[in-house]
């Protein structure tokens, strides 16, 4: 173990390879707040060469590690590995290249998220992707994961947006897949990378897809007395053949919740709340404003408000992004889950999730991506109180098995991590998941990196999701 | 069937597996192996307009799957190519060939959202799901996006699918130079218009000219007004609506411009490289196409002068799609050439770890 501290010594200078307990405190989470491992040291490179040369003592070494960007992970996608070390990659935060004309960015993997569409701004550019996370979050973590946000359903995920990886395998060999075309030839391995969660290696190098700024949109807040018509809209405008740019509800605690939290002007007494947004060419949003409306019009929507300016867009926006911290202001502690449904039964889960709810008399809130059918429903427990937290992990798994149920998926973008690794064999078969493993297998022989995310369920903890993100609690991220 | 191929692959077989055939090249290769045609298995297993999902068998002809989806008003956004040809929807997904209208929401990558397929053992694997977002378990449905069948034989596809605009219409903008059309591509490509195709045609000549083709679809009471929007900074742009828009995309889509004996080369690059090749191919008769605002070069070399240097190899793929049975050496070349890194050795070692696809 000396050796192989010794080997990273040679690598790095004292202040950016910690070894001591307390300051290597703040990387034993992350945003899956319930699990917490120290690692056996921190190391914070500053250039690619220096993530290969880790790589490769770890690789000698058999020692495993993780790789971190800012610990936003909601499944517990970089928690250390126990006896392993992280790779904090936080300084490697470099623009290489930002290309206006052919609209790709190159970034190294501690670049914000947003930092990426501030710079495209200038172009009249903008990165798609945009987890709620966003301020915080980082591109590697991103890749990683495979990160979604608001715009999945016309936008697609991370992986429809990044057109070229320069990584570091396990091994400490370096590969460039992809390139800078939208198109390739060949099978398409930044694909498969993408949202490999950290079990295939270290993206050094992540080459982006730009798009332009849509010229307008029209932002329209429609309030129902219940979730089912709320729903029924969705159905009707999707029916109509328009393709909005997002499809948000939110059920009646999270309004409150908002509305207390960042008062954003909702219905107090609604249901359910749907927020519908066109965005594009002017004329054409225009013209399929003017097919929405009588469809709005026409439903059971009592409260039909439309954002008039930039101001009132951001305010409707406020409040659903800040939905799930202000919920979880609520209460003491909450376990959030991301499992997707097929829309057409996005009423039957609510109205089952409700059940639920009663039953184990526990309380959720739902706040979701209707255009997708990606749940984001929040169980509310007190911690302190006795029982309460099995209460709720049952009700959790309840959901995914629900999800499993109705033909969905466990997880639409916070990834399996360690929270949902049992869940993953219940949604493929022993033949998908040996085929999983093999892969694994094959890119890394000694499972040294990432170990115990997404395919070990052996000995899996159990799933506790406890308390806010530090900085949910500072009010920086709130999540989806 | 399907145990059928599993028996066989588990049994030893080395496979070679083929659909329509429409992208002849690629079948020129390990013609003794056993041939396992996926065109005895097809048909649209679950079709859910409302969920923007279908699901396929991989032997289904994509002008099935169109004409299915249009009935609801719906389409395959990543413009599959060689439809009137008859080709399958698995060809097109392990050939990866887009068409022009790829250029709006992505190919067929972006797409695929679920898989089913045999691995070299014989094992049956499914990866994805049929929702449209998941970010469940390793992405094996975009890993065979341009797999051309060597890393396992997919059965069945299910895809995302999007409502398809009310209508189309096109412009189309003369360039005596190459270099002002690259550059008028390039901005339109930037620009906020909602543009669905963008492709720069090479018309043949001494020097040869340039035509910039510009597809603009949606709601259609406004069709016009956006054209007209565009048109303003173009060279006398001709206007092209219903039929003429459509027959001129079939034509482009289904490569029909292409001499019919000819290789047929698809080169990924990016818009920057086009005045490059250009500049190489200038004095040249090979036909071209720059399709994908500048991100696909798609060229097309008569049999009789095969021979000649290629300008550039970064990643071509030749699929020839009405030729004759004429050995194309660029195939052999791509086959012998093809860069493998450690992560695709990995890929390959997992799923077909005996060679049993070639």
């Amino acid at each position: 173990m000396s050796a192989f501290l010794s080997s990273l010594r040679s690598i790095y200078p004292s202040d950016r390879l910690l070894t001591h307990e307390a300051a290597m405190i703040s990387y034993e989470s992350d945003g899956l707040t319930a699990f917490r491992e120290r690692p056996l040291a921190v190391a914070i490179p500053e250039t690619a060469d220096e993530v290969i040369a880790t790589v490769k003592c770890c690789y000698d070494a058999n020692i495993p590690f993780v790789a971190r960007g800012n610990g936003t992970s909601l499944s517990g996608g970089s928690l250390p590995t126990p006896g392993g070390i992280v790779i904090s990659l936080n300084r490697m935060n470099r623009i290489l290249k930002l290309d206006g004309e052919q609209r790709i960015a190159i970034v190294e993997p501690g670049v914000i998220n947003l930092q990426v569409s501030k710079e495209a701004a200038t172009y009249g550019l903008l990165y798609a992707p945009d987890p709620s996370s966003q301020s915080v979050c980082t591109i590697g973590g991103n890749v990683a994961f495979n990160s979604g946000g608001a715009h999945c359903l016309k936008y697609g995920m991370t992986s429809n947006h990044v057109l070229g990886l320069k990584v570091v395998l396990p091994d400490g060999s370096v590969d460039q897949l992809g390139g800078q075309s939208l198109e390739s030839n060949g099978p398409d391995h930044v694909g498969m990378f993408v949202g490999c969660e950290g079990l295939f290696g270290i993206a050094i190098e992540i080459t982006l897809r730009l798009i332009p700024k849509p010229e307008t949109y029209k932002t329209i807040l429609c309030a129902y007395r219940s979730l089912k018509e709320a729903g029924e809209m969705v159905s009707a405008i999707i029916a109509s053949g328009l393709l909005p740019g997002a499809l948000e509800i939110m059920d009646h605690l999270a309004i409150q919740a908002a509305e207390a939290a960042v008062h954003p002007g909702y219905p107090l007494d609604a249901a359910g709340l749907l927020i519908v947004e066109l965005e594009g060419e002017k004329n054409q949003v225009e013209a399929e404003y003017a097919i929405l409306m009588p469809l709005i019009r026409n439903s059971a929507a009592y409260v039909i408000r439309e954002a008039r300016n930039t101001y009132e867009r951001a305010q409707i926006w406020k409040g659903r992004k800040s939905a799930f911290s202000a919920v979880g202001r609520l209460s003491p502690d909450f376990i959030v889950q991301d499992g997707v449904v097929p829309r057409a039964k996005l009423g039957e889960a609510l109205e089952r999730i409700q059940q639920l709810s009663q039953m184990h008399g526990i309380r959720v809130a739902n706040v979701f991506h209707a255009g997708d059918g990606n749940l984001h429903p929040l169980i509310l427990y007190d911690g302190k109180e006795s029982g309460a937290l099995h209460r709720a992990e049952k009700l959790a798994e309840e959901i995914l098995e629900l999800c499993i149920l109705f033909g969905g998926s466990i997880t639409g973008e916070h990834g399996v991590g360690m929270e949902k690794r049992a869940f993953l064999p219940r949604m493929y078969n022993e033949s998908d998941m040996q085929c999983m493993n093999r892969v694994r297998s094959e890119i890394d022989p000694r499972h040294i990196a990432n170990r115990g995310k997404m395919l070990s369920a052996t000995g899996a903890p159990s799933l506790i999701a406890s308390g806010l993100h530090p900085l949910e609690q500072a009010g920086i991220i709130s999540r989806e | 069937m399907i145990q059928h191929w599993q028996d066989l692959l588990r049994n030893g077989s080395c496979v070679h597996i083929s659909g329509a055939k429409t992208k002849s090249a690629l079948h020129s290769i390990g013609k003794e192996n056993v041939e396992i045609c996926t065109r005895s298995l097809s048909g649209i297993v679950t079709y859910d307009p409302q969920e923007f999902v279908v699901t396929v068998l991989a032997g289904t002809r994509i002008l099935d799957i169109e004409q299915t989806l249009a009935e609801q008003g719906q389409y395959l956004p990543f413009d599959p190519m060689l439809v009137s040809q008859g080709a399958t929807i698995g060809g097109c997904v392990a050939t990866n060939t887009a068409g022009p209208g790829r250029f709006r929401y992505g190919g067929i990558r972006d797409f695929l959202i679920g898989i089913r397929f045999i691995d070299g053992e014989g094992n049956n694997i499914h990866g994805g799901g049929r929702v449209v977002k998941n970010a469940a378990g390793f992405d094996f449905p975009k890993l065979m996006v341009g797999s051309r069948g060597r890393l396992g034989l997919m059965y069945e596809l299910t895809f995302k699918v999007f409502p398809k605009p009310q209508a189309y219409g096109t412009l189309i903008a003369d360039f005596a130079e190459c270099e002002p059309a690259v550059q008028r591509m390039t901005q339109l490509a930037g620009s906020p218009f909602d543009i669905e195709a963008l492709d720069l045609l090479v018309v043949s000549g001494n020097p040869p000219t340039y035509k910039l083709a510009i597809r603009i679809g949606g709601v259609e009471s406004v069709l016009q007004d956006r054209m007209n929007r565009i048109r303003d900074g173009l060279p006398k742009p001709r206007c092209w609506m219903k039929d003429e828009d459509m027959e001129f995309w079939k034509n482009e889509r289904d490569l029909r411009w292409a001499q019919p004996n000819a290789f047929i080369y698809k080169l990924p690059i990016t818009p920057k490289d086009v005045l490059g090749l250009e500049s190489k191919l200038v004095r040249s008769s090979v036909q071209r196409r720059y399709s994908v605002g500048g991100n696909v070069a798609w060229i097309a070399i008569d049999t009789a002068c095969a021979e000649q240097e290629f300008p550039v190899n970064p990643s071509l793929c030749v699929i020839r799609p009405t030729g004759t049975d004429t050995e194309s050496p660029a195939a052999d070349a791509f086959s012998q050439n093809a860069p493998e890194g450690h992560f695709a050795r990995a890929i390959k070692r997992a799923l077909d770890p005996h060679s049993r696809f070639l």
